[in-house]
């Protein structure tokens, strides 16, 4: 079995005549944390959502375990999707349903699941990211950290094996940002997933990957691991840490 | 900077896509809603919403158009001498168009701005992203719950339009022009025909189908941020007013065909 289970083989993308992406080369290997770096607008959460179909590329292949799926069509993605969990930036939760509906709902999308086995599961969720017994709140009666927290319960309810996550900590002050960083990264070690992150939180980036892209003008322009980032930062990739802690490191 | 005819010619282009994109969206919708098994939660929230939330704006606005109706066609009548004919012309006229059309203004001013804002709040959160991500489908879920709500609260409401109308008619007939209600109610019942009935409340059925569509497909297209919603909102009830104005007049004239 090959070890690349996401490839983005030379993807153009373009938003009212505006290139984004101009030939991105990216590969996600098995059961490895992924962090793609870039600044804002450079198209990182465009390469997320790529990823699972959310959007389409104009040009190039995007393959899901070895299969082409660049021209999947909507329905034959729905089966698909079932392999990923995405946290979205502003957490994406549903205003109108309940913290157990909206936990639930991946697992009423693609499972036979009773009744009785999905408040089970909903609840084993909530508990591994440390909100029990929050089922019957609303989203709004969270803070923004919780909401967080939340939304990667609800990517994680179907027990994906890749996990998306756009901007994770943006928008959350220092306590929550660590705290949200502690579970994916606890997550990454309990239950083996693949996980894609894209982010601009250089300490995030650092005490996450295995291996970082660095997305500039619409292509990686470096990739390797966290050390090697350090130790060997192309020019971009000096531009981009001028100014942090990263940059005497 | 675009010249007028460049400025005309990306304003049909404009028309021509949202034609397109409705089409698209009306024939997906029907597709979803037969293909796939309801989701009945989200049904039966659509009819309180749209439905019960507007019992009370379409009762008042029935009641005072059966009101004035009268009040202003007794009086030309009353200039002939003939105003006991009034209840002849007052009740064609509610049950064949004002107690249809003003439902459908009326309450689609509501729904179609509801609709689109909540639609749209949901489409710049991400929400709708959320719920492919999830491999689920957001016309399955979002647009044919409120179609259906629509089109099955609409007419209901158009029928209580007209017996609300009628009533205001009768109670005015009786006090300004002195004409006893149980001869009011019977120019009526001579004057109104099952099929005025029956036509009435079928172009309703077609109105709130349009209505929820243009909504739905203004709030899913939104883009913008805050700002996009409220022009998606504005965008939503000025085409579905539009809408249901122009297809008055052709479903009109298809029913007389009839």
């Amino acid at each position: 079995m090959s070890d690349v289970l996401i490839a983005l083989q030379g993807i153009c993308k373009s938003f009212d005549g505006k290139a984004v992406l101009r030939g991105l080369d990216l590969e996600v290997r098995r059961a490895e944390t992924f962090t793609i770096l870039g600044g804002s607008g450079s198209g990182k959460s465009v390469s997320l959502k790529l990823m699972i179909g959310l959007l389409r590329a104009d040009a190039g292949r995007v393959l899901v375990k070895g299969r082409d799926v660049t021209q999947l069509p909507e329905r034959d993605w729905v089966a698909l999707r079932g392999d990923f969990g995405m946290v979205f930036q502003g957490a994406a939760l549903f205003d109108s349903l309940s913290i157990l509906e909206n936990v639930a709902y991946p697992l009423r999308e693609h499972s036979d699941l009773g009744e009785a086995e999905i408040r089970a599961r909903v609840a084993e969720k909530l508990a591994l990211v440390g909100l029990e017994g929050i089922e019957a709140q609303l989203p709004a009666e969270l803070s923004g950290g919780m909401r967080k927290r939340v939304a990667v319960a609800r990517a994680v309810a179907f027990d994906p094996e890749i996990i998306l996550y756009d901007e994770p900590t943006a928008g959350l002050d220092p306590a929550n940002n660590r705290r949200i960083g502690e579970l994916i990264a606890s997550l990454q070690a309990r239950l083996g997933v693949t996980s894609v992150v894209v982010t601009h939180d250089l300490s995030l980036c650092f005490a996450l990957s295995d291996r970082i892209g660095l997305l500039d003008d619409g292509r990686l322009v470096q990739v390797g691991s966290p050390e090697e980032l350090r130790g060997q930062p192309g020019a971009e990739a000096r531009e981009f840490f001028a100014g942090s802690e990263i940059a005497g490191a | 900077m675009t010249g007028p005819i460049e400025g005309l010619g990306a304003r049909a282009v404009g028309v021509a896509e949202t034609f397109g994109g409705l089409s698209l969206l009306s024939l997906r919708t029907l597709r979803a809603g037969l293909e796939h098994r309801l989701p009945w939660g989200e049904v039966l929230r659509s009819l309180e919403v749209i439905g019960v939330q507007s019992t009370s704006i379409v009762a008042l606005t029935a009641l005072f158009t059966g009101l004035v109706l009268t009040l202003q066609t007794g009086i030309g009548l009353q200039r002939f001498g003939s105003s006991e004919y009034t209840g002849y012309i007052v009740s064609l006229a509610i049950v064949r168009e004002l107690g249809p059309v003003l439902t459908a203004l009326i309450v689609g001013g509501r729904v179609a701005g509801g609709i689109a804002a909540e639609l749209g709040s949901m489409k710049v959160t991400e929400q709708v992203d959320a719920i492919r991500a999830m491999g689920g489908d957001p016309i399955r879920k979002l647009v044919v719950p409120r179609v259906i709500a629509c089109v099955i609260t609409l007419p209901m409401l158009a029928v209580l339009a007209d017996v609300l109308g009628l009533l205001g008619s009768t109670l005015i007939a009786s006090a300004q022009f002195s004409i006893p209600s149980h001869y009011f109610l019977e120019t009526v019942r001579q004057s109104v025909l099952v099929s005025d009935v029956v036509s009435g409340v079928a172009k309703v059925f077609f109105f709130g189908f349009a209505i929820a569509v243009i909504a739905c497909y203004q709030g899913l297209s939104t883009a913008g941020g805050t700002v996009g919603v409220g022009r998606a909102t504005t965008r939503a009830v000025v085409q579905s007013s539009v809408a249901v104005l122009i297809l008055n007049f052709f479903l009109t004239k298809l029913f007389l065909l009839l």
